[in-house]
């Protein structure tokens, strides 16, 4: 076995040649099982020579220009293999046999425990993760970004994903609402999403018209997965602690069918984090039936299940009181761990495709589409009782150490040093949600109502895409796609009871407001809420968009170049089902309708230096509508529309050099990209805003608009094979991410039903959030021939910054209630100096072997530990809105200890572990 | 294709295997309350008799510091769930003989083991205590005295634990409760009692407890009323029930007593103490002659003991002005920026009426904006939304005041009588309706009404 891989996988000797034609031949087999691999895709690089392998595992190219060529072999899971040959005027070169191995990268991905699927934040949605497409790529950069930066969430670029052009079989799963890639819909469906396409950059996709952040194609016809069983178990201690995946393909059978099932199942009674269960099943099935060599139809289906306690946010003095690890949102209930904010996502999706072969040059793929389903994201509601949050302000020491009190009208510093500890001791001792308290008042207040329930904010979306498709080979040269995509979506978005935690019902009556404001529907006024019932607020989004691109590219012998164009129409509309208290004039009924016409141009072009050397260039100028999220800005209670929302600008352009041999892989790249005029919506708490300036903890929603963003850098990866076992890869991410103007702001307050306006935030010189900026990584690898391996890999990663509150820079921050407060500049620059988290090292440890049983079972392992030295580290963080001005920021300040209103911050995971067991059959 | 329905089975065998291994439903938790290990030693008269009366010219309180361990056990009677309550808590005696209050500085103290009715130990040792003679009357208890009144100042949310134990008893408020008349209000014995007046009704009708707070910077008395005494019930702008309107009706109203300064005043805990469903006495009008001369101008009245006055759409409201020595009822949209449509009801026993007429001017006329109505008790309850289907338009059978595009006629123009038909019987309401708008290009034609008579 060693003696053939080492014989073919880059020396290729002992070949025979034979007269007449002027080529290359070779039989390509599978490096384990030796049978004969079909539809091997093998081509001659920067050539048009390319050929799928037929049933014997054969392929053959006659009248090859002579000459040194790259061949290339690839096929989804292999490794693909890149042959330097030397073509003979007049000899058919017979490579003989060519085993493919398994690539371990695919492997790796499939293992992989994204971080796609913890979703971090909803408590400030700019610190929302902003994961890049996870590339099963040959890439070295891209793989340390998906494999090794990822955990401490790097984004290539930082770009955020809803940038990023996701979709299966052609079908947008973007969503609307806020464009981000909807991973939970193939969530736990690995195996049967293996089959995909990535682009960087804006680089082409054969799809859509991808924007900077590159895309990712799905293709889930039953054809193209390789037939045969596999099953794996998979242990972690991440989001999760167990999955248990199996698929099945059919093949193509003689009767012209094909299918692919799968089903999944992940599970954990804790997360990494406290109190984070998890439970999810996922389910797949994909037909098709090739009517002829022109037809085919597929249907495919998938459905993911998942639902998952969520983890807090928290400030450093509760982590330093409780841990790392420590989550506010569960407690114990009878014996079981019960977690008060939950994700519950099922959204099947069903998918009906056409493949139509016009002629040998022309495809034209046709897709229908349609998804439905609930999304519900659970937490509290409660009315005239204490937030039951153990780590509201003020339940921790900080509040008393910080106290201010009004003493005839001038803020004084009354620490109360007593009631910190006593807080403290209280904290500790019960750090967790008291349900049994909760139950408690319930029952005590059967006249009134539940005081505290468990709801739900759910978004149910019905979805209906349709994509048409076009592939042609216009000439020898030049190759065009084109695709139109319309899709229409209605969202319905309220709130729904979940738990009456021991009461009979619950008045939805608000508190805030005067009178008939505290009526959240006033068509209905004074409604009991039960299980199962929407309240609170009730509301349609209607949104659709046409999308078109034509794309052509070029292939020539020195340079290949392309050119893309896109149109788009977006159209919104909100429909509001009740009648809000606040805003009884503008909430219920139909809103506006927002229409966004949109185009973009992009082109770029690879010049071959030589077959191993290449330039590479991409630019792109788009401008995209602004997400529905961001045009009705309050949209749980009014159609009120942003004030000055734009379409957005997007601008960027990357240059590459790049190197491709046998045994030396690097690429350079620098870049630059500018998203102009973007929008941010924004909810929070506030403290002394609007009209009435001596309320607290008033419920805003705030609008940034005319929000730029600047992101440059560059990205260098190497790959050295530097024997045939032995590889050694250098990375390198070095980006500047920065805001590059001053949005505007303005804040919808509730109980005053009012849009206020706070002039310009001077954000102009922040730093982007929620990614370090830079990263670097250098990785080691041993591959030995009997089938098992080990790499390991150490990273450095920094620049990454705490999400700063944009209302804290407006001028505001500089208004106080109390007139005797005197700003200090120096210390007011201080607080609002935004803070750069600390560089962190994390060393990786991967490796597998895998083992062949009875001529016929592949029994694999693949397992890997995560931050070897469990080195601790922030991720994210955002600054609390809440405490939005000079005086309060000064007064948190005083006492030198823990703030009230420190920032809360996601904590990266420590020392974790993977292993997967597989089999295949 | 066998193969198919062979592995959708297995696909289904698989899917059952599926099942839950994460626990999704919880058990109720259970409770166990541990009774506090105390015993008493004073009553809460002992110690009111131990706290000096504050004298009238004196406006520093006296206050005793409470130096021994002593203990008295009392009843919760006020309650903070509706927000009239703030940062303070109201005792009755056991014994039901006298209440007394203490200032804490913590909220939502109802779900907090402190609802009406929960039984309490209170440790008197380092309490202050006083009988002001000014602001809050009444025995209170709470921290160090401060400002030139002497204010006990309020516990602490982490100490007022410490003084106030509950037990695991809460009693029904109705055996607290003490039925008392109007008049038996105003004595001192009730101060911080749970009290209940049957027959009352609010004086005004179409009014809100309190005001709102976003606007206002002060709280509102409102009266209620057995027909001779009337009473203030006092609300709080921030309480939750602060700006839904007093009920129409008579019956029950359920408060805690308290005093400011010399005013008793009524402390309403939360909308269910009011309970007033029975019919309003003598509030259908028989016969009228209303010339709007005993009402005030400056500022003009919006608000009748008699009369329903409401803001359907904005919030212009019809009101009194003068204008020549003559009082009446105005409403315009001029100025207002906005839509409006008022209602003005004048309720009358139409059996026992036979016609009904007044007068009227318009000004600035720019438009129609005036009509009359009748709506049938039945059709129609104070407070609530009206049932626009049920109004009968009647406007056609009165002459209306054409009014000038410019300026005021300068007579009212007589309506001429309007025969009630045999067919309308019953209780019921003459509506006057105004409609327009105060947005560039609405109407605004002002509307002026006197000496509605009814007979």
């Amino acid at each position: 076995m060693k003696k053939i891989v080492l014989s073919t996988l880059f020396v290729l000797q002992g070949f025979f040649a034979f007269a007449q034609t002027t080529g290359v031949t070779a039989k390509v087999i599978d490096a384990k099982t030796q049978k004969p691999l079909q539809s091997v895709v093998a081509s001659i690089e920067n050539t048009n020579f390319t050929q799928l392998t037929n049933d014997s595992g054969l392929f053959s190219f006659a009248s090859v220009p002579v000459g040194l060529q790259l061949l290339k072999i690839k096929s989804d899971g292999f490794k693909e293999l890149l042959l330097q040959i030397d073509i003979v005027s007049g000899k058919m070169l017979d490579l003989g046999l060519i085993p493919m191995e398994i690539d371990q990268t695919i492997e790796q991905q499939i293992s992989l425990v994204t971080l796609t699927e913890t979703e971090l934040s909803d408590e400030s949605s700019s610190s929302e993760n902003t994961a890049s497409l996870l590339q099963a790529s040959r890439d070295a950069f891209l793989q340390a970004a998906a494999f090794n930066f990822g955990q401490a969430r790097f984004s290539v670029r930082g770009i955020d994903n809803e940038y990023a052009n996701t979709m299966i079989n052609g079908i947008s799963m973007n969503r609307m609402s806020d464009g981000r890639p909807q991973f939970g819909v193939w969530g736990g469906l690995n195996d049967a999403t293996r089959n995909q396409e990535f682009t960087n950059g804006s680089a082409p996709s054969d799809y859509v018209f991808s924007g900077i952040a590159g895309s990712q194609e799905i293709n889930t016809r039953a054809s193209v997965y390789r037939k045969g069983t596999r099953l794996s178990f998979l242990n972690t201690n991440t989001n999760y602690s167990f999955r248990m995946m199996g698929t099945y393909a059919s093949g193509m059978d003689a009767d012209g069918w094909a299918y692919t099932i799968s089903a999944g199942r992940r599970w954990a009674h804790q997360g990494y984090f406290e109190g984070t269960n998890y439970s999810a099943n996922s389910l797949f099935a994909s037909v098709e039936k090739k009517i002829n060599d022109n037809h085919s139809l597929n249907f495919t289906t998938m459905f993911a299940q998942n639902k998952r306690g969520k983890n807090s946010p928290n400030t450093t003095e509760v982590n330093n009181l409780v841990g790392e690890k420590y989550n506010s949102y569960w407690g114990w209930q009878e014996g079981e761990r019960r977690n008060s904010r939950f994700k519950d996502a099922e959204e099947p999706l069903m998918m009906l495709s056409h493949y139509w072969k016009v002629n040998s040059k022309t495809q034209i793929n046709s897709t229908i589409a349609y998804q439905t389903g609930k999304i519900g994201n659970s937490r509290f509601d409660f009315i005239r009782s204490n937030n039951p949050d153990p780590i509201y302000y003020r339940n921790l020491p900080s509040y008393y150490n910080n106290l201010h009190v009004y003493v005839n009208n001038v803020s004084t510093f009354q620490p109360n040093p007593a009631a910190a500890q006593g807080a403290q001791d209280r904290f500790v001792t019960q750090p967790q949600i008291d349900w049994r308290n909760i139950y408690k008042i319930n029952k005590e207040n059967i006249a009134n109502g539940s005081r505290i329930v468990q709801y739900e904010d759910r978004n149910d979306e019905n979805l209906i895409t349709l994509n048409v498709n076009l592939a042609s080979q216009l000439s020898d040269n030049i190759f065009m796609n084109a695709a139109v995509n319309y899709q229409d979506s209605r969202t319905s978005n309220f709130k729904n009871m979940l738990d009456l935690l021991g009461g009979a019902y619950f008045n939805e009556t608000g508190t805030f407001g005067s009178g008939s404001q505290n009526y959240p529907d006033l068509n209905n006024p004074n409604r009991v809420v039960g299980v199962g019932d929407k309240y609170g607020y009730n509301y349609n989004i209607y949104a659709s968009r046409l999308d078109a691109f034509t794309q052509f590219k070029f292939n020539y012998k020195k340079i290949d170049f392309y050119l893309a164009q896109s149109f788009s129409r977006s159209v919104y509309q909100r429909e509001g089902l009740y009648k809000n208290g606040f805003w009884p004039n503008n909430s219920f009924g139909n809103s506006d309708v927002m229409v966004f016409d949109n185009f973009g141009l992009k082109g770029g072009f690879t010049y071959k230096l030589s077959g191993r050397h290449f330039i590479d260039f991409n630019g792109l100028y788009m401008t995209k509508a602004p997400n529905h999220r961001d045009v009705f800005p309050n949209a749980r209670v009014n159609n009120a529309i942003t004030p000055n929302i734009l379409n957005e600008t997007i601008r960027g352009l990357d240059v590459s050099y790049i190197i491709k041999t046998p045994t030396f892989k690097a690429r350079l790249t620098g870049y630059f990209n500018e998203i102009v005029n973007q929008t941010e919506i924004s909810f929070y708490y506030a403290d002394e805003v609007g009209t009435n300036s001596s309320a607290d903890g008033l419920f805003v929603a705030e609008m940034a608009t005319g929000l730029n963003k600047k992101n440059r850098g560059g990205e260098l990866g190497m790959e050295w094979q530097a024997t045939s076992t032995i590889k050694f890869t250098a990375v390198g991410a070095y980006g500047e991410y920065t805001i590059n103007s001053n949005p505007n702001i303005a804040l919808s307050i509730d109980n005053s039903a009012s849009i206020i306006d706070y002039g310009k935030a001077t954000l102009s010189g922040y730093k982007q959030s929620g990614m370090p900026q830079q990263a670097y990584s250098f990785g080691f690898e041993y591959r030995d021939p009997k089938f098992w391996w080990i790499g390991v890999n150490a990273n450095h990663l920094e620049g990454a910054y705490v999400d700063v509150a944009t209302v804290k820079r407006t001028t505001a921050y500089y208004t106080t209630n109390d007139q005797n407060i005197v700003v200090d500049q120096d210390k007011a620059n201080k607080f609002l100096e935004q803070e750069k988290f600390n560089p962190v090292r994390l060393v990786n440890l991967v490796g597998g072997k895998s083992w062949r049983i009875s001529g016929k079972y592949t029994v694999g392992l693949f397992a890997n530990v995560n931050n070897v030295f469990n080195v601790s580290y922030k991720t994210g963080g955002f600054e609390q809105s809440r405490n939005s001005n000079y005086q309060q920021d000064s007064e948190d300040n005083l006492s030198g200890g823990p703030l009230v209103f420190g920032p809360k911050y996601f904590m990266g995971y420590g020392r974790t572990y993977m292993a997967n067991i597989y089999l295949t059959f | 294709m066998k193969n198919i329905y062979k592995h959708i089975f297995i696909a289904l065998i698989a899917v059952s295997f599926l099942t839950s291994c994460v626990n999704d439903g919880f058990d109720d938790p259970t409770f166990n309350c541990q009774a506090p290990n105390l015993t008493t030693n004073k009553t809460v008269a002992d110690v009111y008799n131990a706290t000096p009366q504050t004298p009238s010219n004196q406006s520093a309180a006296i206050t005793v510091l409470n130096a021994t361990d002593d203990i008295i056990e009392a009843i919760v009677t006020s309650s903070d769930e509706g927000g009239n309550f703030y940062k303070t808590i109201s005792f009755m005696s056991v014994d039901g003989t006298r209440g007394f209050s203490i200032a804490v500085d913590s909220y939502n103290l109802y779900t907090q083991d402190l609802q009406p009715g929960r039984r309490v130990f209170i440790k008197l040792k380092d309490l202050y205590r006083s009988r002001p003679s000014g602001g809050a009357i009444g025995l209170n208890f709470g921290g160090v005295p401060s400002g030139s009144f002497n204010t006990l100042s309020r516990l602490s949310e982490t100490e007022f634990k410490k003084f106030i134990i509950p037990t695991c008893t809460v009693v029904d408020e109705n055996t607290i409760v003490k039925q008392l008349t109007l008049s038996q209000l105003n004595n001192d014995a009730y101060l911080n009692a749970l009290v209940e007046v049957d027959n009352v009704y609010f004086q005004n009708i179409g009014v809100t407890y309190g005001n709102n707070a976003n606007t206002a910077t002060t709280d509102k008395n409102e009266n209620i009323t057995d027909g001779t005494n009337a009473f203030i019930t006092r609300t709080s702008r921030f309480a939750s029930f602060s700006g839904n309107k007093v009920p129409f009706g008579k019956g029950k109203i359920r408060a805690v007593l308290t005093k400011f300064n010399g005013t008793y005043q009524l402390i309403i805990r939360n909308e269910r103490d009011v309970k007033m469903n029975d019919t309003r006495p003598n509030f259908f009008l028989n016969a009228l002659n209303e010339n709007f001369e005993s009402y005030a101008t400056l500022p003009s009245t919006i608000s009748f003991p008699k009369y329903i006055n409401e803001a359907v759409i904005g919030t212009r409201l019809w009101g009194t002005t003068t204008f020549g020595g003559n009082k009446y009822l105005q409403m315009t949209s001029f100025g207002s920026n906005q839509a409006n449509r008022g209602l003005f009801m004048i309720p009358v026993n139409l059996t026992a009426a036979n016609t009904f007429s007044f007068q009227s001017k318009a000004g600035y006329v720019n438009g129609s904006v005036f009509k009359v109505y009748y709506i049938l008790e039945a059709n129609f309850t104070p407070g609530n939304p009206i049932d626009n289907t049920k109004l009968v338009d009647i406007t056609t059978n009165f002459t209306l005041s054409p009014g000038l595009p410019n300026g005021y006629p300068t007579s009212f123009t007589n309506s001429g009588n309007y025969n009630i038909p045999a067919a309308v019987t019953g209780n019921g309401y003459f509506v006057f309706e105004y409609i327009g708008n105060g947005v560039t290009g609405g109407l605004t034609t002002t509307m002026q009404i006197d000496n509605i008579v009814v007979n």
